[in-house]
């Protein structure tokens, strides 16, 4: 039992606690200021990893943080109960900032839901996939999306298929789920390839006319839910720098900030224009930004899917991101 | 005439005054130092983020605002706070800050840090930021009664606690 004297000089040797640890708390100036942001974390949950089952998938998470113990890793939320009791993570956030100076997000108008209704935007929703592979390295499913963009050939993120060996599988609108290979792969500017034969979709075309303040959709299979479109906005358009998805190497890449509601399993899937064309790859939603996401450029996505769309050898996936 | 903050103009000017404060209140909410910081930041982000002007007193906003972070970090923070503990041993402050504090200090701060979230809050806004019942009351959205029974036995959990350690 613990008596009301004892209880009083807690309260005392906590407030005394406060005060002395006050003092000795340097402010770190590093922190946001003149409202720009020095770095930006970048919350890579569009795509979502599911444990096999939730006693298991704890005890993949919790040694996670051993391996996190030299560099500071912000770990994203743990989604509990979803799907059918699987746990949901979404690994360790790599981070973007400006090369020169502060990142400067702009404040971007609230989208327009009327884009969700034109006749070219919806024409475009069929060829938008889902992407899902296990990664039996990382103890996990990942989920994603995509879209078809040369025949037989779906682009998504390599975040998405990173450590994937075993029943990697695109699932159309429709339901149909039909097996993949990824035949291409590249982990610096977050973009693979998948090879779907028997996916007869007509592809969806790339645009780089995109401009800011332009209206745009966010289409992709968001928290294992069936498809699903939203409106966004494009507000501008960065030059980033961040690291690969293994955190590795240092990669500058040309971004969309957009306004929209991005959420996990929205990575890979296109941002999609008025007319139905590709504006970019969903890569990552900006993390503590609410309804602020990162959109690859058309122009920056351009490389590799000229390089992927003729690929048919299948390639490594490479390892699990890392914290996976 | 209460104040008004026009987004990105004052900003920084705010930041300034109350950064600090705000950064100590994370990190002791959530018993990590690091974790505190990108509170505070995602925070001052959102703000500069927002198309309408605040009114009114900013500090409350901003601590409100702060609390309500910790909240939704802490289900990261289950993952965070064991990899923070190995390094410092007192979660809320850095190494080099733990070591210019005395044993005893480090060790309330210590279980403190391992009380849970809920009572750890209501310790933090009643004995760091020295609000009445009634204000932590309202920051927390509880009623007063839940705030005294949640602040004697956080008290009293402690009390046991460092029974033990010494």
């Amino acid at each position: 039992m613990t008596s009301q004297d004892e209880i009083t000089r807690t309260a005392d040797r906590l407030r005394d606690a406060f005060g002395a640890a006050a003092d000795v708390m340097t402010a770190d100036t590093s922190l946001v200021r003149d409202s720009d942001a020095d770095v930006i974390t970048l919350d890579i949950s569009p795509v979502r990893i599911r444990g096999p089952k939730i006693g298991h998938a704890w005890k993949w998470l919790l040694p996670l943080t051993a391996a996190a113990s030299v560099v500071v890793i912000v770990l994203a939320e743990v989604f509990i109960g979803h799907s059918g009791g699987n746990t949901l993570a979404t690994g360790s956030l790599p981070q973007i900032y400006s090369g020169s100076g502060k990142l400067h997000l702009v404040n971007v108008p609230a989208p327009d839901p009327a884009v969700l209704t034109s006749p070219g935007e919806r024409a475009a929703d069929s060829r938008v996939v889902k992407v899902v592979g296990n990664a039996p390295r990382c103890d996990a499913a990942i989920e994603g999306s995509g879209f078809v963009y040369a025949p037989q050939h779906v682009i998504t993120n390599a975040h998405v298929v990173a450590g994937v060996t075993q029943g990697q599988t695109v699932t159309t609108a429709d339901g149909v789920t039909r097996r993949a290979r990824v035949v291409f792969y590249d982990p610096r500017a977050d973009i693979a390839v998948l090879d779907v034969p028997g996916l007869n979709l007509a592809p969806l075309r790339f645009s780089t006319q995109a401009k800011p303040g332009g209206d745009a959709v966010v289409a992709g299979y968001p928290l294992d839910h069936a498809f699903t479109a939203v409106p966004a906005r494009i507000g501008q358009v960065l030059g980033v720098t961040g690291l690969d998805i293994y955190q590795s190497d240092q990669v500058d890449r040309q971004v969309y900030q957009v306004r929209g509601a991005v959420e996990p399993g929205d990575s890979g899937g296109p941002l999609l224009s008025s007319e139905g064309t590709v504006d970019g790859v969903v890569f990552s939603a900006a993390g503590g930004v609410s309804d602020t996401a990162f959109v690859l450029t058309a122009s920056e996505v351009q490389a590799d899917a000229n390089a992927g769309a003729n690929a048919t050898v299948p390639v490594s996936t490479q390892g699990c991101m890392p914290g996976r | 005439m209460k104040p008004t903050l026009r987004p990105a103009e004052d900003l920084g000017e705010v930041f300034q005054a109350h950064q600090a404060e705000l950064v100590r209140l994370a990190a002791f909410i959530l018993g990590d130092r690091g974790a505190g910081e990108d509170v505070v930041q995602d925070v001052f982000v959102r703000m500069h983020q927002r198309e309408d002007p605040l009114d009114g007193d900013l500090l409350p906003y901003l601590r409100t605002a702060v609390v309500n972070s910790c909240r939704s970090a802490m289900r990261r923070r289950l993952l965070i706070r064991r990899h923070a503990e190995k390094h410092s041993p007192c979660p809320p402050l850095t190494v080099e800050e733990a070591a210019m504090l005395s044993e005893d200090r480090r060790q309330v701060l210590a279980a403190l840090a391992a009380l849970p979230p809920r009572r750890r809050e209501v310790l933090v806004l009643r004995f760091y930021l020295e609000l009445s019942e009634a204000e932590t009351a309202a920051m927390l959205g509880i009623s007063p009664g839940t705030v005294k029974s949640t602040t004697a036995r956080g008290l009293a959990a402690l009390a046991r606690a460092l029974k033990e350690t010494s």
